[in-house]
């Protein structure tokens, strides 16, 4: 036998309360008076020799020392070794993935049946053993660590909701073994959906096992992929491109139904087929103005997973990127190239030279041509062009001409500047100059076999260099493909700022840079709701499907598009996994250990007898 | 705790000086009634005449009226009114429970005896002082006259509380001649051997030649007394010792057999025509003997 709250033991010190009162008991007061006559009348009188008496105040001690011994071992919790193959701490590993809000033909979500199974096993589970709980979708969360309080894990158990998130088992595992090893032997149980192994084992007294609760015919289409942009050389048009997918275990052939609507109209209903399994890709034109709340709903019979039927977005506003193209020789192939952008309408062009540097208002993107400035700005990203000196993380050694020779350039003329041979932090540029760098730069454009354009981050800087001259470069076979090259580099640079980010859409789990509340038009799996969060510090880690609107007036989007998540899992055709519940389950109600309860028992009798001694029979 | 009272315990000048004045008045309401309670139906050799009655055989001649006989030719004897002189009998309880654990009920016991032989020897009546325990004992003879009231005050004082109350026996053993017929004061508690006792020994004083008072003494925490949880009381008469659990229930009960035995007492009192009052020993004495008084007694002539 053991305690499972041994520090308890220590109210054992009670019983010197009633042996110090039974020690030092006070004396019968003694009172004089002129006739028992009427005292004899009274019921309760003591009649009784002093022995018995003396007899009575021992019994009575004895029984309150009872007492107070039973109630402190009931305190502690003795638990007999249970025995038999019970292990010593169980870890609960609860899939709250987006799939685990698949709901069967009676409305019941996955997860609801995983609580319901989780629930049954601990209810059966002997009291000393440690349980612990995890519920895991990208991450894990350990919601109960190492406890024996059954109704503390069943409250959180309960507390349990799934969440619009794809489920990422190995980083939970991780933590679940590392709990399971503190207290061996261990189990890790995992309720959930997908195919998993049903039962393994990990290491020396640590077993695994899997409760499938997937739907035994599921039936899920959804949408996992979703882009937004503006369409070229036209205003108020945008172009939106969807990825439709069937879970595998579809039974057969679904036809849904995708409605488009902008600002609550329908303006298209597509009709797609898709075989299980299957996927489908949509590019569909779309008129607005900026503000407008385009919804795609994707609509099937029978559907059982209402998170990925939805997208809402806003119309973004597409700013033009502003670029600071800082050079004293500009180069006019770089400035036809910037140049179309500018037409585009994608580009705003400030145009400088080496006197007008430190700029006075930030742009989105430097570019540098045959120049770099004293102080290396490290606040925006950065385009180099063919520089001739070294700044910042860049390290140059101009070369004389013709350059380095590189008898690998495929090309008519050998002195044709081309970048080659891209390795980490190191950038060799034939013709003009080698380039050495602090951070890792990788090839970002190839022409022909060899790099053109470099891109690398440096201390979180994005920086792109390039040693392509095209005014020296006529013949040079990429020529043409310039102004992409460099319009390339720059949304490759970017990609972070402002006038982009509004065109990604972000996913639950990622963090939204604001502060105050953030109002939602949330997307619950069945119908669009309000709601708000407050943001903690000026970070929000989105939880939600829907669009966000912050206070400062920034819109954006948070979508589910998980091919994982909308390929619900089937349950598979054995039960292997029930049965080993069942096995478990009768092993343990064996050896289920009830002596805190034996010990209420006796305490209840004891205080029963001392009871009807002392009250009922009058026995002082 | 001694056993007995100093003289000024019991008295003071200024009771003395009230007792005198209640005396005077008292004396002047008898003399207007003139007759009073000394009258009796017995027919006597004083000057006041009463009646005539036919001569019988045997009869002094000397009673023979010969003028009536003169007129009448019949004989006629005269009756002459007989006074009778008028006795006080005080009973006063001295068992232990009358001095322990309340000697205030000794106390007021003794100013009440005293008291009383005051007001009867100031109406020159004759006082007996008789001691109850578990017999009745005749302390002093039947005094009379003014100046014997501090022999009274003395004997009083002198009495020991001790032993058991046999009030039975007592009450048996208590019967004064026919000639010494008055006005009997019993002081107790009258708390005998059983709850009974007092009523069945009530029968017996109904028999007593004369006019029958019962003062009961009561101290207040013997009607209700202030105990709770476990006690061991101690009986001071017998010394019988008995453990007690008392809850204010329990005190509850207790008070209410009290008030029922004092009740089935004043009830039989009633019945046997003897008066009956109680007294607590915290209620001022002089209100409560004027009010005893105030009932009517041959002692104080409005009876």
């Amino acid at each position: 036998m053991r305690f499972l709250n041994p520090s308890l033991l220590h109210l054992a010190w009670l019983a010197l309360i009633p042996l110090a009162l039974y020690l030092f008991r006070r004396k019968a007061k003694r009172v004089p008076v002129s006739t028992l006559l009427f005292f004899r009348s009274l019921a309760r009188e003591h009649q009784e020799s002093a022995w018995l008496r003396r007899l009575k105040r021992i019994l009575s001690l004895l029984l309150t020392l009872a007492v107070i011994f039973f109630g402190v071992l009931a305190l502690a919790r003795p638990s007999a070794d249970a025995g038999g193959d019970t292990p010593g701490s169980i870890v609960i590993l609860l899939d709250r993935s987006a799939s685990m809000s698949a709901k069967d033909a009676k409305g019941q979500t996955r997860l609801h049946e995983a609580q319901e199974v989780i629930r049954q096993r601990v209810r059966s589970l002997p009291e000393q053993v440690i349980a612990s709980l995890i519920a895991f979708d990208a991450k894990p969360s350990v919601l109960l660590s190492r406890s024996r309080n059954r109704r503390e894990l069943l409250r959180l158990l309960d507390a349990v909701v799934p969440t619009p998130r794809e489920g990422k088992l190995d980083g939970a595992l991780a933590v679940a073994r590392r709990l399971a090893e503190l207290e061996r032997p261990a189990e890790i149980w995992h309720v959930g959906d997908g195919t998993h192994e049903t039962s393994a084992t990990y290491a020396t007294d640590v077993k695994y096992s899997f409760s499938n609760v997937s739907l035994p015919k599921p039936v899920n289409v959804g949408i996992t992929g979703f882009q937004i942009r503006k369409a070229p050389l036209a205003r108020g048009r945008y172009e939106a491109f969807v990825k439709v997918s069937a879970a595998s275990a579809n039974p057969s052939t679904l036809t849904a139904t995708l409605e488009v609507r902008i600002g609550g109209r329908i303006s298209q209903l597509r009709e797609i087929e898709l075989k299980p399994g299957a996927s489908s890709s949509l590019i569909l034109p779309l008129e607005g103005v900026r503000g407008q709340r385009l919804e795609l709903e994707l609509k099937a019979a029978g559907d059982c997973l209402g998170w990925d039927n939805m997208i809402i977005a806003p119309l973004p506003e597409l700013k033009p990127l502003i670029v600071a193209w800082i050079s004293d020789t500009p180069d006019p192939f770089t400035g036809i190239a910037l140049g179309s952008l500018v037409e585009a309408g994608r580009l705003d062009i400030w145009k400088g030279d080496s006197k007008s540097w430190p700029l006075k208002e930030k742009p989105d993107v430097y570019v540098f041509e045959h120049w770099l400035p004293e102080q290396w700005p490290t606040d925006r990203p950065a385009i180099v062009l063919n520089p001739q000196k070294s700044s910042g993380p860049l390290h140059v050694r101009v070369l004389g001409k013709p350059g380095l020779s590189h008898s690998a350039v495929r090309l008519v003329a050998p002195e044709h500047p081309v970048a080659f041979r891209v390795s980490s932090s190191r950038l060799a540029i034939t013709q003009t100059c080698v380039l050495e760098s602090l951070g890792s730069l990788e090839p970002l454009w190839l022409a022909a076999a060899e790099p053109v354009l470099a891109a690398g981050e440096v201390n979180g800087q994005r920086i792109v260099a390039s040693a392509v001259s095209p005014s020296q470069s006529e013949q040079l076979a990429l020529l043409p493909a310039y102004p992409l090259l460099l319009g390339n580099a720059i949304y490759w640079c970017a990609e972070q700022s402002d006038a982009l980010s509004e065109l990604k859409p972000l996913r639950p789990g990622e963090w939204l840079s604001t502060t105050g509340f953030v109002k939602w038009s949330d997307w619950n799996g069945m119908r669009i709701g309000s709601a708000s969060d407050e943001a903690q510090g000026s970070l929000l880690e989105v939880q939600r499907l829907g669009v966000w609107e912050t206070g400062d007036g920034r819109t954006g989007a948070s979508i589910l598009a998980s091919t994982e998540e909308t390929d619900v899992p089937k349950q598979p055709g054995d039960a292997n996994a029930t049965a080993s519940t069942t096995k478990t389950k009768q092993t343990w109600k064996r050896t289920t250990s009830n002596w805190p309860q034996k010990l209420i028992w006796s305490l209840l009798a004891v205080l029963l007898v001392e009871s009807f001694l002392f009250h009922r029979k009058a026995l002082y | 705790m001694s056993d007995t009272l100093s003289r000024d315990e019991l008295f003071d000048a200024a009771f003395l000086d009230r007792l005198r004045t209640l005396a005077l008045r008292l004396r002047k309401r008898r003399q207007l009634m003139r007759r009073g309670a000394q009258s009796t139906p017995a027919t006597g050799f004083t000057r006041e005449f009463k009646d005539y009655r036919h001569y019988s055989r045997g009869e002094d001649y000397r009673a023979i009226d010969w003028r009536l006989y003169a007129r009448l030719d019949k004989l006629f004897v005269r009756l002459y009114e007989e006074t009778q002189e008028l006795n006080l009998h005080i009973l006063v309880d001295t068992s232990a429970s009358m001095a322990r654990p309340f000697p205030e009920k000794r106390k007021q016991a003794l100013r009440f005896a005293v008291a009383l032989a005051y007001l009867a020897l100031s109406g020159q009546q004759r006082v007996s002082l008789y001691s109850m325990s578990d017999t009745v004992k005749q302390d002093l003879p039947p005094l009379r006259g003014q100046g014997n009231i501090e022999k009274i005050i003395q004997t009083a004082t002198r009495l020991t509380f001790d032993g058991f109350t046999d009030l039975e026996k007592c009450f048996q053993d208590f019967r004064p001649a026919r000639q010494r017929f008055g006005v009997i004061f019993v002081i107790s508690d009258f708390f005998g051997r059983d709850v009974d006792t007092a009523s069945e020994a009530v029968a017996r004083a109904a028999t007593w030649p004369g006019e029958v008072h019962f003062l009961q003494l009561v101290h207040p925490a013997e009607r209700s007394p202030e105990l709770e949880g476990e006690v061991e009381l101690a009986e001071v008469e017998t010394g019988e010792k008995r453990r007690f659990w008392l809850t204010k229930r329990d005190v509850q009960r207790y008070v209410e057999t009290f008030d029922a035995f004092a009740e089935n007492l004043a009830r039989t009192c009633a019945s046997r025509r003897i008066d009956y009052f109680q007294c607590g020993t915290d209620e001022p004495f002089e209100e409560r003997f004027l009010d005893m008084l105030v009932r009517g007694s041959a002692l104080t002539g409005s009876a």
